[in-house]
């Protein structure tokens, strides 16, 4: 086919474009997503037992806040990248940064002022073997969702475009975990939140180049 | 038929909201641009580098919903043809030495001479005053001496000086500006 003919092709299916599809795209399916891992969490995991009594106090929100500012981080990045010519911005990286600083913090000091029998029960937790790889399940449906809608939009820098996707869907997962799970200190949290949405990052990461590869 | 980059993204804007005219208009003055991108990228292979050029103007066409019309349009357009390019040479495996995993090298807007480059720098000049612009040309493209140039322009050594540093960093913003954290100019 001639180039002047595709152009001519091309011109007369121009048809008016709706603004904002980009956010759209992302929103619908990153919430898509979201719903299904919160299924998957109450069929399988369960709420806590103390649900209510739990959303009462603050920590359950201290937990879910943290893991959603990861999801906030990734979605700006997102946003940016999946046009083509966007690059990270730096408030995304700053987000991340600011979170594992005042969880990491908040959880050293506690350990700091725990006396040392308490501590390695602090950090572990009761679930600690438990908590990442259940982020890594529930993260799965998310991942798949913003990968498919980033797929259908046009990155050009597929790992870190990746990257971004895995901190959506891990920090989703562990917003919506956070409704189950029964810890309470912070550098539980610090640890094994982190270590969870890090792996879902990475695993964005490592298949950024081949789920999002587009025509 | 060089557009400057105003005119391309007021033909895109157009495009966006049903001007077919004005859409046939931005693909017929970007696929020369595609053209001579491609055809120095790909070494002399006319076809390969003419199927490039088809996939790219489809790929803005069935894209352009995502392009950001508070941005530029070109380092848009260049994105997609780099990205093009680096697909195109992933099924080939035919430059392994370039590190085709590495996507921020292939993705950084390249300086080198070509049709784009050349392009970019009359729309970047065209945004400097005249007498500025033409020295700036004068020294860092012709290749003339601060003194020829000086002597040429009836101007002192001192202010042709002067004039370049003013002009180059007036460009580099620009250029940073205009891609959020580019290569930079020397000033």
């Amino acid at each position: 086919m001639k180039t002047d003919d595709l152009i001519a092709a091309l011109a007369n299916d121009a048809r008016p474009v709706q603004p904002g599809l980009t956010p759209r795209r992302l929103l619908s399916f990153t919430l898509l997503g979201t719903a299904a891992s919160a299924l998957i969490m109450m069929l399988w995991l369960g709420p806590r037992p103390d649900l209510v009594m739990a959303m009462r106090g603050a920590f359950l929100w201290v937990k879910a806040l943290y893991a959603f500012s990861f999801a906030v981080a990734g979605a700006m990045a997102m946003e940016r990248l999946v046009r083509g010519d966007g690059k990270t911005p730096p408030l995304a990286r700053l987000t991340v940064f600011f979170a594992l600083i005042l969880m990491g913090g908040t959880g050293a000091i506690g350990l700091w002022l725990a006396p040392s029998g308490l501590r390695l029960g602090m950090w572990l937790g009761t679930s600690y073997g438990a908590c990442s790889l259940r982020l890594i399940v529930l993260a799965a449906p998310i991942q798949i969702a913003a990968l498919l809608a980033a797929r259908s939009l046009s990155p050009t820098r597929l790992r870190e475009t990746g990257l971004a996707c895995g901190l959506v869907a891990g920090g989703l997962a562990a917003t919506v975990y956070a409704f189950h799970c029964p810890e309470s200190t912070a550098a539980f949290v610090a640890s094994w939140y982190t270590l969870g949405i890090a792996i879902c990052g990475l695993i964005g990461w490592l298949i950024g180049p081949l789920a999002l590869r587009w025509r | 038929m060089t557009l400057s980059e105003p005119e391309l993204k007021a033909l895109m804007t157009a495009g966006l909201t049903g001007d077919r005219q004005a859409h046939g208009r931005l693909l017929s003055a970007l696929a020369p641009l595609l053209r001579g991108y491609f055809l120095q990228r790909m070494g002399a292979d006319a076809a390969e580098a003419e199927d490039l050029v088809q996939e790219t103007l489809l790929a803005i066409h069935l894209k352009r919903g995502v392009y950001d019309t508070t941005q530029p349009l070109t380092p848009w357009v260049r994105a997609i043809a780099n990205y093009k390019l680096i697909d195109a040479w992933r099924r080939k495996r035919a430059r392994p030495t370039q590190g085709i995993e590495d996507d921020d090298e292939f993705v950084a807007p390249d300086q080198s001479e070509g049709a784009m480059a050349r392009w970019d720098l009359d729309v970047l000049l065209s945004k400097l005053p005249e007498r500025a612009s033409g020295v700036v040309r004068d020294v860092k493209i012709d290749g003339m001496t601060v003194a020829e140039t000086a002597a040429k322009r009836g101007m002192t050594v001192a202010s042709v000086k002067v004039g370049l540093h003013r002009s180059l960093k007036v460009l580099g913003m620009i250029v940073r500006g205009a891609r959020s954290g580019g290569e930079h100019e020397d000033g």
